[in-house]
């Protein structure tokens, strides 16, 4: 069995929406967020990428990082199960804590961390390899490896859980790269299923996809909420409104997504708004124009 | 004007691809008419006579595979290590050292790597002239392609297979196993086979350690185990020989032995390409 990311005692009482994975709880502590961080800054040499950003997710919510291009939604996300340590010269300051526990506290795996967050990015990336290898290849290279019969079954699974298996049950041998850019993304999506992650964190996973494909991964962003916890990042309006419980918007230090004063500050870096005006997003008439009207 | 410029830049190209291949045609050519008259199954299949005017090469040919097969599996784990040390484990500056350094080596004149196979192996260690001797030394000296053409493979993999890899749990060790090197074979395979071409055609180098003229088999030993080898042979049939005969013969040998190179090239081509269309699938 795959070890879960260790969750603190406080963590141990039942998530609302979360589904037969949480554990049972005698005390009244509310559980802590799925994932949280406090006082995140990146910066790259003498850029501040985020600044200060506070977060939270609770588990089994669809959370959508909302943001201009170019101004760290993807590097916020990479925080979460540190890629960010793979990017020479970024300095991560701050805490990222899963289920209440921090993720760079000593003995902290980077490895084992991120099989269990799995992460979705904007072009599927297929391995060279069979469709089956490909839905496997976490549980077969990854930190956490299964005898080959168990890795099997696991990713027929996760083949099934994206609905995927009836299109490739009978090819499963064939080469990933057979498969259209929609099938490779459930592909990505089942390869990451397959380790079964309790927090998803997905990078405008529809953006190179057509619409129908995209409607399918939608689908599955629905049919996976309240049993896994989701970041999403996306640029598309409706989509945002489709399938997130809240929004989170990253926008310049100082300005809200609205254009409205925060916080004093100032140099450029991002930060997480977390004022009404962001959480009432999604019901916004404005939400476009905000979305691309650009936040300064 | 434009379209002049596009024209020209094709005629350009066209005109160098034709003298490429028009070259390559008459060497081969040239070889096959004037070597065709010696060749035949006793040519390949029995060991030389009259020094080497009377025909056979089946211990050059031998010796010369087994020359270049030891070079292959000499270099080619020290190049994977090289190649991922520049690639992957290295700083920035101490990659482009090594780098340097492999260009520099990939210049060195091959009978300097021959005088070092000498003085290392046939004299230091005692071997005499040995087969191992010579594979190594041209081991060595297909090093840096073997090196530098795995590395360009490696850096060419896109660097969000990586980060998906990494994403999914992979520590640095199991992406260069199950992605980097899979998705560069074709780099090994391609650096493999012009080093190889280069190898099995070089003299100077097997001539200090490996290669005499006459007077070996198949190797039994280490230790004062000489073989025949097809360059030496040719290169002594062509200088030495006062023989009428062995101007064909010379020529056939020639034959064989762009044959094999040209065969190597075939027969990993399969490989080549899947790694190739795998690479660009990914």
């Amino acid at each position: 069995m795959l070890e879960r990311f260790p969750t603190s005692d406080r963590s141990k009482g039942p998530a609302e929406g979360a589904g037969p994975r949480s554990a049972t709880s005698t005390d009244q502590v509310p559980a802590p967020p799925a994932v949280e961080t406090r006082g995140l800054t990146v910066s790259a040499g003498d850029r501040t990428i985020l600044s200060g950003v506070d977060l939270a997710v609770e588990r089994g919510e669809v959370l959508c990082l909302l943001g201009p291009s170019g101004i760290g939604k993807s590097t916020l996300l990479k925080c979460l199960n540190r890629l960010t340590d793979l990017e020479p010269g970024l300095t991560v300051r701050g805490e990222v804590l899963l289920d209440g526990a921090s993720i760079h506290r000593r003995g902290v795996d980077p490895d084992r961390l991120r099989s269990r967050v799995g992460m979705l990015f904007q072009q599927p990336v297929i391995f060279p390899a069979s469709i089956l290898d490909n839905a496997a290849f976490g549980l077969r290279h990854g930190a956490v490896r299964l005898p080959r019969r168990e890795r099997r079954a696991r990713a027929e699974e996760a083949l099934r859980e994206v609905g995927l298996w009836p299109e490739v049950c009978d090819r499963l041998d064939e080469p990933a790269a057979t498969l259209s850019v929609g099938q490779q993304q459930r592909l990505c999506l089942a390869r990451t299923l397959a380790l079964d992650p309790r927090t998803i964190l997905m990078d405008e996973p529809t953006s190179s996809l057509d619409r129908r494909s995209a409607r399918t991964i939608e689908d599955l962003v629905l049919q996976l909420k309240g049993e896994r916890t989701i970041l999403l990042v996306t640029h598309d309006p409706e989509q945002a409104r489709r399938v997130a419980d809240r929004a989170a918007c990253v926008a310049p230090l100082g300005r809200c997504v609205d254009g409205g004063d925060r916080a004093a500050g100032g140099g450029g870096a991002a930060t997480i708004s977390a004022c009404a005006a962001c959480d009432d997003l999604l019901r916004d008439e404005r939400f476009e124009q905000i979305l691309h009207g650009e936040t300064a | 004007m434009r379209r002049a410029g596009e024209l020209l830049f094709w005629g350009a190209a066209g005109l160098a691809a034709l003298l490429a291949l028009t070259l390559c045609a008459g060497i081969l050519v040239a070889t096959v008419v004037r070597g065709a008259g010696a060749l035949s199954w006793s040519f390949l299949a029995r060991a030389s006579s009259d020094a080497g005017a009377g025909g056979g090469i089946v211990y050059q040919l031998a010796g010369t595979l087994i020359l270049i097969a030891t070079a292959l599996l000499a270099a080619a784990p020290p190049a994977v290590g090289l190649a991922l040390a520049t690639t992957v484990y290295l700083g920035a500056r101490w990659a482009a050292r090594l780098r340097l350094a492999l260009y520099v080596w990939n210049g060195i004149p091959s009978v300097l790597f021959g005088l070092l196979g000498l003085v290392v192996f046939v004299r230091g260690l005692g071997w005499g002239k040995s087969w191992l001797a010579g594979g190594l030394v041209l081991g060595l000296m297909i090093l840096p392609t073997l090196t530098v053409s795995l590395a360009e493979r490696i850096a060419a993999v896109p660097r969000r297979s990586i980060e998906a890899a990494r994403g999914l749990g992979l520590s640095r060790g199991r992406v260069v196993r199950a992605v980097l090197l899979p998705q560069s074979l074709g780099g090994l395979v391609s650096g493999a086979l012009l080093g190889l071409a280069r190898a099995a055609g070089e003299t100077a180098p097997i001539l200090f350690t490996a290669a005499v003229f006459s007077g070996a088999t198949l190797p039994a030993g280490v230790r004062e185990s000489p073989v025949l080898a097809l360059p030496y042979h040719i290169f002594v049939l062509a200088q030495d020989s006062l023989a009428p005969t062995a101007a064909s013969r010379l020529w056939a040998a020639a034959f064989v032995l762009i044959t094999l190179v040209l065969g190597l090239g075939l027969i990993s081509l399969p490989l080549r390409l899947r790694a190739h269309e795998e690479a660009r699938n990914a």
